[in-house]
């Protein structure tokens, strides 16, 4: 009985006494994409986090707020149909409308590279981050670096190719590796993303779906979850001619 | 955590399938038809030119404001897309490689290609409109003044270029 006990503990200690938390909300975000000249695009995306509801998990209260605010910018090297380079300066606050702010400045560098699937295309995103997080004590930015690998894949729903007044899915799982400076846990994150699109023409493509995010938040490894609605308006300032 | 996360997923995923099942009025420009929303003449036609395909499948398209219909299928290891106004057939493209041409043709396009581009590649090769009017579309891969950039470019049966486009390349989208 005393073996069986202790397995038991083993196998389910962890969510016993886990902190884990779980949040839901919402994440509206903007997209916006143009062309410089043929081989250099720039990315403007914009989106803030919000916790819409209010919990109370075990004593402590956590109001609904907006979590996060990020503006991100990126020069986007294309080298082929296939392959693309870019760069970044990121800005993020987290918790950007209540004292206990922290700022984020943040520079990247990433490939993607993109196989095509069926009607569709498989990405593979690889990108490098120094991030510079605000210590509110130090007031200092200590550098942390992180690796993140995004597996994706998007295709139209109705053809080969997407056209104004048709829908299309945008799905990916992302894997978030700390590597240098503080860290909870070498993978200290993972985002899983199913979406649906509608190309509006002119307008765009407004995207809807869901995004899980998972976050270990301590060094005893306790994790956050984020369900999150995501909404996003996609915008291309080039339209004109496109190869699939 | 795993259980969390499918229980999470399901929940959510059932949610936006109702909202996407009650969106049903769709406009589309191109979209995947069945073969039984093909007319008979057109599948006869496939059938008798071009026994023994494979993959068939067929697109409703409108192009200048013209519905036509698509069907793209393999035959002889040969990808082809034909495309037919009404019950007619308005045009052939069979996807071939290169080294199949005529080797005065390829002689010819490689030299012009040559003095096109300081280097190029030939990504895609396609023969339109088999017989009298046939033309050969060619995708290609070539750097000129320095800069690479991707290329449709058509040449006739003696290989003279006829028109040739600069193809854009959107960035491939990503997000955060």
């Amino acid at each position: 009985m005393k073996k069986i006990s202790l397995l038991l503990l083993l196998l389910f200690g962890n969510s016993t006494f886990a902190q884990n938390l779980t949040f839901y909300g919402l994440l509206p975000s903007l997209n916006q994409t143009g062309r410089i000249n043929s081989k250099f695009n720039y990315n403007l995306f914009a989106s803030t986090t919000i916790d819409a509801f209010r919990e109370q998990i075990n004593t402590v209260v956590y109001p609904a707020s907006d979590m996060q605010l990020y503006i991100q910018t990126s020069l986007i090297y294309v080298v082929s149909p296939k392959l693309n380079f870019a760069a970044s300066y990121t800005y993020q606050r987290n918790n950007p409308f209540n004292g206990n702010y922290t700022n984020e400045h943040r520079f990247w560098q990433q490939a993607i590279f993109s196989i095509p699937l069926s009607n569709g295309r498989i990405t593979n995103r690889f990108r490098f981050e120094e991030r510079f997080i605000q210590n509110k004590l130090t007031q200092q930015y200590p550098l942390s670096t992180r690796l993140r690998y995004q597996l994706g894949y998007n295709r139209p729903l109705q053809g080969k190719t997407l056209d104004k007044g048709e829908y299309y899915l945008n799905t990916y799982n992302e894997f978030y590796f700390s590597l240098t400076g503080a860290k909870n846990a070498v993978y200290s994150e993972n985002w899983s993303y199913l979406g649906f699109g509608l190309d509006l023409g002119k307008a765009g493509k407004i995207e809807l779906g869901y995004l899980f995010q998972t976050l270990v938040r301590n060094p005893t490894k306790d994790v956050r979850f984020l369900n999150l609605c995501q909404v996003t308006w996609i915008t291309n300032f080039n339209k004109k001619q496109v190869k699939k | 955590m795993l259980i969390n996360y499918l229980s999470d997923m399901v929940k959510f995923g059932l949610i936006f399938s109702f909202f996407f099942i009650g969106i049903n009025s769709i406009h589309c420009q191109e979209s995947r038809i069945h073969k039984t929303e093909v007319s008979d003449s057109i599948n006869t036609i496939i059938e008798k030119k071009y026994s023994g395909y494979k993959h068939l499948k067929f697109y409703s398209e409108l192009i200048n404001g013209k519905q036509l219909i698509e069907a793209e299928f393999q035959q002889n290891h040969d990808r082809y897309s034909l495309l037919f106004d009404k019950n007619e057939l308005v045009e052939v493209e069979i996807y071939i490689d290169f080294d199949e041409l005529d080797s005065q043709l390829k002689d010819r396009i490689n030299t012009l290609l040559n003095q096109q581009f300081s280097s190029f590649k030939l990504i895609e090769c396609q023969i339109v409109n088999p017989g009298n009017s046939q033309y050969y579309e060619l995708e290609i891969s070539g750097t000129r003044s320095g800069h690479r950039g991707f290329y449709e470019m058509y040449f006739d049966k003696n290989g003279e270029l006829i028109e040739e486009t600069k193809l854009t390349i959107q960035p491939i989208p990503t997000q955060f």
